[in-house]
């Protein structure tokens, strides 16, 4: 085993250094354009200064941060609500043989462009859509389902929900399943079981499974734009409209560099569980 | 383990429930396959079952040149990162290093940031190293945000990987290399898979980070497709879809069957169909004949023709390549950093000035564009661009109402879009300086107040008006429209004329208090590698049957006065195409504000968010 | 020299926990040796260390007379047995047995020939082209075993080889591995925890406890002449006290256990008049009935019952024994009945507390 932290350095090397030049070096210059200022017409004038970052402070953002926030929450809360039950049948109860096809399905609607997955969507659920008239057919009145949270939190969900279930079916998969019969022999029904045993020897799962949903959901625009109407504003709209729209870079890379952060400390407040579930 | 399982008794509600949540997942993609082959256009109804989709694509260069694009720039970033991802995979795996923690979160970063700001720091990059932006700067960008993925799929195979497997390699005699080849790699290998098949789904279906690092020539397909999708689901992006999905399927169905264990002859079908499918776009509508000549043009969706883009190739035996935007500001700031070498951009009047004030702009040689005396010269010499100096008319348009007139009667006043009577059935452009500016307008102002008092009281209309609208919305408007979730909708005319041939219950109208107008303009940015062409080319759109010949085929207002006699009265005759002498003397061009952008930002914000 | 082990003062630390101090020996050419211990006594540390997966701290290590200290695993002329077979799971039977001919490079032609010559060595001819998730535990293990010895290593080394099989099926595999062994003639070095096996199949033995090499030596001088506190427990030496010397003379040590018996011990010049000693007395050498020296009363306080013999818990005085007695003499005796127990002076064994510096 001579020189296997040199063969281990090689092989992590360009990796890193991908990530050096094409990620880090990238946010460092975006932290400097956010000591700037915008210039009249929409460029960049460099300065050192913060005052980006008390703009950011401003009530209204932070309004927009805390709505941006219990969004996130609740596309968790629902994820996981809806993605436990499909991964504990995954992981128990499905045929082993289908199992891992099974596996596959879920992550197969990735290889369908997002945009037209959300136009989709919105095909079915506007006042004149699929969903409308089907429901027509049985006599129902058309419901509003477009352009409101319900949508919103629905294309959240939509996107969101595969990053549940994979490592909820990961932890599950490896409970050991005389855990379950040892409870039920000592007594517990079933859901005092799920209560007792499962969810709390799974819980790694449910902590990566939140935190892989929690933050690209903090940072989410597109179900906002395109399902719920562009009614509300997200941080992730806000600081799209930074540089797609006002053009004023220096503060949207404070947006961006303030979310960045926000991940940062996330990542490593849940740093145990995260681990845990990937070993 | 097998008796244990058996003891656990089979639960149908859980079934039922597993059932229903892959039917949420699938539903989309099961109107989008079924809908590749309706025969109607834009309708939620069946009307019958046709291939015409599929065989329109075949006709379509573009896609077919952005799907291609799509192929490479996600096979060379897979096979990339698929390297870089497992190398550093098997580093972690034989070695831990000290900085570990420092190492993880460097990795897992990239997967949680918003792409957005990935995007913009990538321009601020290339910009810094003044790579010019093209081909490879998207195969770089692919690999920025999806290596970490590689790396934490291969890792976590890697994981469950039995060690002294390797040992046992080892004491047999086998050294680094072969161990990895014959035992380390086969043993990981369905999560390498894994790893390059995510990678490959993340690049292909990238559109944010693509539109902004794109260069010369790297259209991709997200950016195709989103281009298409401002006029509602294209049928031909379902069929685009439906053949991807296809192909995707098909190759890992031959994945699954090779980890399954069955011999690889089973999995030669399936890998030959999918590969046809993905080899096809590279064999039709083959790449046009490249010659030492070529001219770059990066301009808006729905802007120019293949057909017209072919006439030009042939005339000057050049090869032109055309990449679309959706946005000024995407254009912008790609050209801000001048490092990107197009030849033609085509922006609006407000992005002309900021671009003129930057000094990205080449001056016009007006000697080498003999047919500008065909501008209508009402379009000429605006204060955006005195002199013409830097750009010429292109194409002109207006910013006004379209509406469903069975249902809402007739409007002839901004008034109607704060109208109690249509609450939830308006919509408003999602642009402040529209939004703010039609306020403005209603009550006698400019488009360009900047007076902070006024726009404060826009502020309280538009916060009044917000709980009449449905939504916000600047990119498919029309299509929101013609679909009937709104009866009223603010939005330029171009967009409105297309669906307004196929629906005549709607109508346009530039209200009475006067609209805004735009004129997006052809301009060569100072960095053009060719000039000459360029002005051949702008020349080229000038002359009369041309000009026509855009007119027609993509249905925005020409500010060609010879071209108008040769336009089909359906489009000459078009209200809304081309308003009468009366109402354009009400419209308005909209400026660049300089620092007021800020606030309008802010107050639009604010708007937004409001209750 | 072909074939022999020579360990010389090798050190192997991990993160400041020493898995191996200072350990020296030498095994010959042809020998069956066993690295013998409790888990985490350092013995599988020792064994990777001779097959190249870890790189002492300091010490040499030789095979056949060369220094392998620059060596990868690839290229030492030894070979390993896993605990857990490490059999390529996407490699048939045969690919597997095949694997280390086709790393030396040997001709296509007699690879075959090879593997099926291998497969008969470990009586599973036939067996090529089954898959290795086909095989039950024992097959494993041959191929395993077969996998390494096709190669024709000058030593081979076997790390818990039997800890997955069960009771039968270990015992048959025993004989089968020495067998093997003997046929061969290659050097074994064998790891195990279970003292039974260690007495079965060695040469010498040598018994490991936190890195260091307790003792070394035939199974017969292990089992008659335990040295260490720790080797005495570990080889089933039941009956351990810490003892007062209270007289050493005519050759015997008279010495009071803490609970107050009175007993002899045969003098091996290892006990001090006023000092503290350890000793232990196996429990199949006292016998249930008086004799004429170390001979008590006692009392059955519970019983053992183990099919070939019975494991007796006798109290004397304040000390409890564990007498062991033959099957067919145990019955008619129960609990709380009256007995005698004695046994020679001979028996009982002097311990040290630790071992012996190494010379």
């Amino acid at each position: 085993m001579k020189g296997a932290r040199r063969q281990a350095i090689l092989l992590l090397l360009p990796c890193l250094l991908a990530l050096l030049v094409l990620f880090l070096l990238p946010q460092v210059l975006m932290f400097a354009t956010s000591l700037g200022r915008r210039s009249a017409y929409g460029g960049v004038i460099r300065d050192v200064s913060l005052l980006n970052y008390v703009r950011a402070l401003d009530p209204i953002y932070l309004r927009i941060l805390a709505r941006s926030v219990g969004l996130a929450f609740f596309t968790t809360l629902f994820c996981l609500l809806m993605a436990y039950p499909v991964s504990y049948w995954l992981g128990v109860k499905a045929p082993e043989k289908w199992r891992n096809a099974l596996l596959v399905l879920v992550i197969l609607p990735f290889w369908t462009s997002f945009l037209v997955r959300m136009y989709a969507w919105v095909f079915m659920l506007r006042t004149e859509g699929l969903l409308n008239l089907f429901l027509g057919e049985l006599g129902i009145a058309p419901l509003n389902m477009l352009y409101n949270d319900f949508a919103v939190m629905l294309g959240q969900v939509y996107g969101e929900l595969p990053f549940m279930i994979l490592p909820l079916y990961a932890s599950i998969e490896k409970l050991d399943r005389s855990l379950l019969e040892a409870a039920a022999d000592l007594g517990a029904s079933p859901l005092r079981s799920l209560w007792r045993v499962t969810i709390p020897l799974t819980a790694p799962g449910i902590v990566a499974g939140s935190v892989l949903v929690f933050i690209p959901s903090l940072g989410a625009y597109l179900a906002p734009d395109l399902l719920g109407g562009a009614r509300t504003v997200y941080i992730g709209n806000l600081i799209q409209s930074q540089f797609a729209v006002a053009r004023d870079m220096p503060f949207g890379s404070a947006l961006s560099f303030l979310l960045s952060l926000t991940v940062l400390v996330l990542l490593y407040v849940f740093r145990r569980p995260l681990r845990a579930s990937q070993a | 383990m097998a008796d244990s399982r058996a003891t656990l008794r089979s639960s149908p509600g859980l079934a039922l429930f597993s059932a229903l949540v892959y039917l949420f997942l699938y539903a989309p993609i099961l109107v989008l396959v079924v809908f590749s082959f309706n025969a109607g256009r834009l309708t939620a109804e069946w009307q019958g079952f046709t291939f015409a989709w599929y065989a329109k694509l075949l006709h379509n260069p573009q896609i077919l040149s952005a799907l291609r694009n799509s192929l490479v720039v996600a096979t060379a970033s897979t096979v990339a990162c698929t390297i870089l991802g497992t190398a550093a995979a098997l580093a972690f795996h034989k070695h831990r290093f000290r900085k570990q923690a420092a190492m993880d979160a460097l990795i897992t970063v990239p997967i949680v940031v918003p792409e957005i700001v990935l995007a913009s720091s990538l321009v601020l990059l290339f910009a810094a190293i003044g790579l010019r932006l093209g081909f490879f700067t998207v195969i770089l960008a692919h690999i920025a945000f999806s290596v970490s993925y590689a790396v934490v799929v291969v890792r976590s195979r890697l994981a469950g990987f039995d060690r002294s497997l390797e040992e046992a390699a080892a004491d047999l005699g086998a050294g680094p290399w072969a161990t990895f080849w014959k035992v380390t790699l086969p043993g990981i290998a369905p999560g390498v898979l894994a790893g390059a098949l995510l990678v490959f789904a993340l690049s292909i279906d990238d559109y944010v980070i693509t539109s902004f690092v794109a260069g010369v020539g790297a259209t991709t397909l997200p950016i195709q497709i989103y281009s298409m999708v401002r006029t509602g689901i294209s049928p031909e992006i379902n069929a685009v879809s439906t053949i991807l999905l296809a192909a995707t399927s098909l190759l890992l169905f031959a994945a699954y069957r090779l980890e399954q264990g069955r011999s690889a002859r089973t999995a030669v079908i399936p890998i030959v169909l999918s590969l046809g499918l993905l080899g096809a776009p590279f064999f039709l509508g083959g790449r046009a004949a490249s010659g030492d000549k070529v001219l770059n043009v990066y301009i808006w969706s729905n802007y120019i023709s293949p057909e017209t883009v072919k006439k030009f190739e042939q005339r000057y035996g050049v090869h032109v390549n055309v990449d679309l935007y959706d946005t000024n500001e995407a254009m912008l700031a790609k050209v801000a950093t001048g490092n990107v070498a197009y030849d033609i951009l085509c922006p609006s009047n407000y992005p002309v000035e900021s671009l003129r004030h930057q000094n990205l702009l080449l001056p016009l040689d007006h000697t080498a564009l003999p047919h500008l005396t065909n501008i209508d010269p009402r379009f000429l010499d605006q204060a955006y661009d005195p002199g013409n100096r830097y750009s010429v008319p292109y194409f002109w348009g207006t910013g006004g109402i379209a509406y469903d007139k069975t249902k809402v009667g007739t409007v002839d006043s901004w008034a109607a879009l704060w109208d109690a009577r249509w609450k939830g059935r308006i919509l408003m452009l999602d642009d402040p300086r529209e939004a703010i500016g039609a306020t403005f307008k209603w009550k006698g102002l400019s488009y360009n107040t900047v007076d902070e008092a006024k726009l404060f009281e826009a502020r309280r209309l538009l916060m009044e008006q917000k709980k009449l609208v449905k939504t916000y919305n600047a990119s498919n408007f029309e299509d929101v429209l013609l679909s009937r979730d709104v009866w009223l909708a603010q939005g330029w005319n171009g967009q409105f004329a297309k669906v307004m041939a196929d629906d005549h219950e709607l109508t346009y109208v530039i209200p009475k208090e006067g609209a805004s107008m735009f004129v997006d303009s052809l301009v060569i940015p100072a960095s053009a590698p060719h000039p000459e062409l360029a002005h051949a080319f702008i020349d080229f759109t000038l002359e009369p049957e041309i000009a026509a010949e855009i007119c027609r085929t993509m249905q925005y207002s020409t500010p060609n006065r010879a071209a108008l006699p040769l336009l089909p009265a359906a489009i000459r005759d078009n209200p809304a195409i081309f308003p009468p002498d009366d109402v354009v003397g009400r419209l308005e061009l909209i400026h660049d504000i300089g620092e007021s952008t800020v606030l309008y930002d802010r107050l639009w914000t604010e708007v937004k968010t409001s209750e | 020299m072909r074939g022999a082990v020579s360990v010389q003062g090798i050190t192997k630390t991990f993160g400041g926990l020493a898995a191996v101090q200072d350990v020296s020996l030498d095994v010959k050419p042809g020998e069956f040796l066993t690295l013998l211990g409790p888990s985490g006594c350092g013995k599988t540390t020792l064994l990777r260390l001779i097959a190249g997966f870890e790189e002492p701290d300091r010490g040499a290590i030789l095979i056949s007379g060369r220094d392998v200290a620059a060596l990868p695993p690839n290229e030492r002329p030894v070979n390993t047995v896993f605990q857990h077979y490490a059999l390529f799971p996407h490699r048939t039977v045969a690919g597997n047995i095949a694997f280390g001919l086709e790393m030396k490079n040997v001709p296509r032609s007699e690879i075959p020939g090879r593997v099926e010559k291998g497969l008969e060595m470990v009586r599973l001819p036939g067996f090529g082209e089954r898959r290795i998730d086909q095989l039950s535990g024992g097959q494993k293990q041959r191929i395993a075993l077969a996998r390494a010895v096709v190669l024709e290593p000058e030593v081979l080394l076997l790390d818990e080889p039997m800890a997955a099989l069960d009771l039968k099926l270990r015992k048959e595999m025993q004989v089968e591995v020495k067998n093997l062994q003997e046929r061969l003639k290659i050097t074994f070095v064998f790891v195990t925890h279970d003292q039974d096996e260690a007495l079965t199949m060695s040469d010498r033995i040598a018994v490991m406890n936190q890195g260091r090499v307790e003792q070394l030596g035939t199974p017969e001088e292990l089992y008659e002449r335990p040295r260490t506190r720790f080797v005495a427990d570990f080889l089933a030496v039941k009956n351990i006290v810490e003892v007062a010397v209270e007289s050493v003379e005519g050759g015997k040590a008279r010495v009071r256990t803490g609970g107050g018996t009175v007993l002899f011990a045969k003098d091996d010049g290892g006990y001090t008049v006023g000092g503290k000693a350890w000793i232990g007395v196996r429990p199949e050498q006292i016998a249930l009935s008086g004799g004429a020296e170390n001979s008590y009363p006692a009392v059955i306080d519970d019983e053992i019952y183990l099919g070939d013999c019975t494991d007796w818990q006798v109290r004397v005085g304040q000390d409890v024994l564990t007498v062991s007695e033959q099957a067919t003499s145990a019955r008619g005796r129960k609990r709380g009945d009256a007995a005698t127990v004695s046994f020679p002076a001979e028996a009982v064994l002097r311990l040290d507390d630790k071992p012996a510096p190494p010379a």
